[in-house]
């Protein structure tokens, strides 16, 4: 791999972002955040990540809502939801509006580093 | 210290005025003789016209039939509750919780009625929920950023640290982790409290679900230099419980068991004990005063030890534990030699039969149509094993999970109740003709023996079904159950 994995970071805490950006951004990878599923479709539209962690509630269009309207686009792109509740159903919601995986707040950083390499590795395979 | 007779008379009359829940006083013949405030204010009346009325004018339920019935019922048993509906004003209906005590203080006989509005309870429980869950989310952010910071530093992302330092956002994090937990153990104390915790039942391999529990302690029995031991039956132990669920409770016991022992063994049994499923986790750690049993148990009660890591408990799990077991109907008990001694917790679940459950489930469904209208179909897949395999027999739950998958497909719903045993699966149809379910069942069948077929298995396993429609072969729903029952013994 020669260009670094695009990871696109959505959260309405402007302090949650920060505090990712950093911790992806020493890892290696190229990061860029919105604070709305609204700003996030549009920043997916022009960066073209190769995997988004999202917040799923939001003001104005939320994590779920962002992420079935990119599926309906037929955009695959793998989805990370990082979830507040992590009541069973909120779980559900989030799987069944397209989302690849999710993390219940607070998260074990390492988990959500591993998390995040394994659904890319899923969706982009090493060539053989 | 008493109060004289000339005291007592006038707190009483004060209580029965101003007390928060409605109090009414009636003849046999249903006047009311007396009614305090809050009786007045939930009806929507006065002290005093209310004392003009009989219970026939403010419950539309009641009937002079029904009202000597409950008089009979109370004479006998002295008190007697139920939920009720009032009318508060006209049109106006207000469900209530009552009960009824019988007095007979002189001559004439009177029923004191204390009632609750129902509708008021239940809001309070749902403000008192909705806290508890709002609270636990708003907490969850700012919690993420006090923990994603901590670590960066601790990592090292933000620039080197020195040893003091480190130790220092070790504690921290140790503190916001802790925190977490306690977060989660309230909001399942608050479900349980609340009677909203629901299990989602399935049948479970009790063996299957120990050797996980102990796979996973392994590693950290290993580091404390701990020898872990498992003994279950070499076969499956099934039970109807929910899985995460009961793997909670396993886990608190095993982890407080690893919490309170230095050295020495900690042991994960299960063995099946009459009709139960019985799973003690014994250990050789700091065990307490045997008459402390019952009280490790309460909320919050951690007896004041302190644990052989330092690490520190929220003193909810024991009390989750226990209710989660006793939602399963199971028991859940703790025992010790004393301190020192080491401790061994133990609960037992009942390995209800499928048809049990099967039929626990069925009986409101069927209330429910014969209330409503409407069908329901049943079906009752047997799996017999064919003379051919001896060695077979352990295969049948796993068969009937892929019968179950056919099913759920061909029936193109979730929303059916599927009940499995080690080789029977009971399968109710809401909604749907017996014709309609019979084709269902053909269907899936033919799907599973080609399965079987295209295996070489044909000769292993036989599948045979029955199908009934209710209320078509039977509008009474007892008659129906014994029906359905009676055939499957036949």
């Amino acid at each position: 791999m020669t260009t670094p994995w695009r990871l696109l970071l959505v959260d309405d805490e402007d302090m949650i972002l920060e505090l990712l950006s950093l911790r992806f951004k020493a890892q290696g990878y190229e990061i860029q955040t919105a604070m709305d599923g609204e700003l996030a479709y549009a920043a997916a539209q022009a960066f073209n990540p190769h995997a988004i962690i999202c917040d799923v509630v939001m003001p104005k269009v939320d994590g779920p809502t962002f992420c079935r309207r990119m599926r309906a686009e037929g955009n695959n792109v793998p989805f990370l939801f990082l979830t507040a509740k992590g009541q069973p159903r909120d779980k559900v919601e989030v799987l069944s509006a397209g989302g690849d995986d999710y993390l219940v707040k607070p998260f074990d950083p390492n988990e959500l580093n591993a998390r995040i390499l394994a659904i890319i590795r899923r969706r982009y395979p090493p060539a053989s | 210290m008493t109060l004289t007779q000339a005291e007592f008379h006038p707190i009483v009359e004060l209580a029965a005025d101003k007390t928060a829940d409605g109090f009414l006083c009636l003849d046999v013949a249903g006047q009311i003789l007396y009614a305090n405030d809050a009786a007045a204010r939930a009806l929507s009346e006065t002290t005093t016209t209310l004392s003009d009325k009989t219970i026939f004018q403010i419950a539309p339920e009641m009937n002079p039939s029904l009202w000597r019935e409950l008089w009979k019922e109370i004479r006998g048993r002295s008190v007697f509750a139920f939920e009720f509906a009032f009318a508060s004003g006209p049109d106006h209906p207000i469900q209530v919780d009552l009960s009824v005590h019988y007095l007979k203080p002189a001559t004439r006989e009177l029923a004191c009625v204390f009632f609750r509005d129902i509708e008021e309870r239940k809001r309070l429980q749902n403000l008192q929920q909705e806290f508890v869950s709002t609270a636990s989310h708003e907490l969850r952010t700012p919690m993420t950023v006090i923990r994603e910071g901590v670590s960066q530093v601790l990592e090292g992302l933000r620039g080197d640290i020195n040893d003091s330092q480190r130790r220092a956002l070790s504690i921290a994090l140790n503190g916001i982790d802790r925190l977490g937990r306690i977060i989660d153990e309230l909001l399942d104390i608050s479900k349980i409290e609340s009677g909203r915790l629901t299990l989602k039942r399935d049948r479970i391999d009790l063996t299957a679900v120990t050797r996980e529990i102990a796979a996973t302690f392994q590693s950290l029995a290993t580091d404390r230099r701990l020898e872990l031991r498992v003994t279950t039956p070499a076969g499956p132990v099934l039970v109807y419980g929910d899985r995460d669920r009961l793997i909670q409770v396993m886990t608190n016991l095993v982890g407080n068991s690893f919490k309170f022992t230095e050295k020495g063994h900690i042991q994960i049994g299960l063995e099946r004990r009459g009709a139960d499923a019985q799973c003690s986790i014994s250990d050789t750690g700091i065990g307490f005063e045997p008459k402390e049993a019952e009280k490790i148990f309460n909320k919050f009660e951690q007896l004041g030890q302190t644990t052989v890591t330092g690490e520190k408990g929220t003193g909810l799990g024991l009390s989750i534990s226990r209710a989660i077991v006793e939602l399963h109907k199971g028991r859940i008990w703790a025992r010790s030699e004393g301190p020192g001694k080491g401790a061994t917790f133990t609960f037992a679940l009942p390995m209800q039969a499928g048809r049990d459950v099967f039929r626990d489930h069925l009986a409101p469904m069927l209330r429910e149509v014969s209330r409503r209208g409407g069908s329901l179909s049943t079906v009752v897949f047997r799996l017999k094993q064919g003379e051919l395999s001896p060695l077979a027999g352990h295969e049948g739950p796993g068969l009937l999970d892929i019968l179950d998958q056919i099913v759920r497909k061909r029936s193109g719903r979730l929303t059916d109740l599927i009940v499995k045993d080690q080789d029977t699966m009971y399968l109710a149809l809401q909604s749907m003709a017996a014709r309609e379910a019979l084709r269902i069942a053909e269907h899936a069948a033919n799907e599973f023996k080609d399965l079987l077929k295209s295996e070489n298995r044909s000769d292993q396993w036989r599948l045979a079904f029955d199908v009934s429609g209710f209320p078509e072969e039977s509008d009474n729903e007892d008659v129906y159950l014994e029906k359905l029952f009676r055939r499957e013994a036949a």
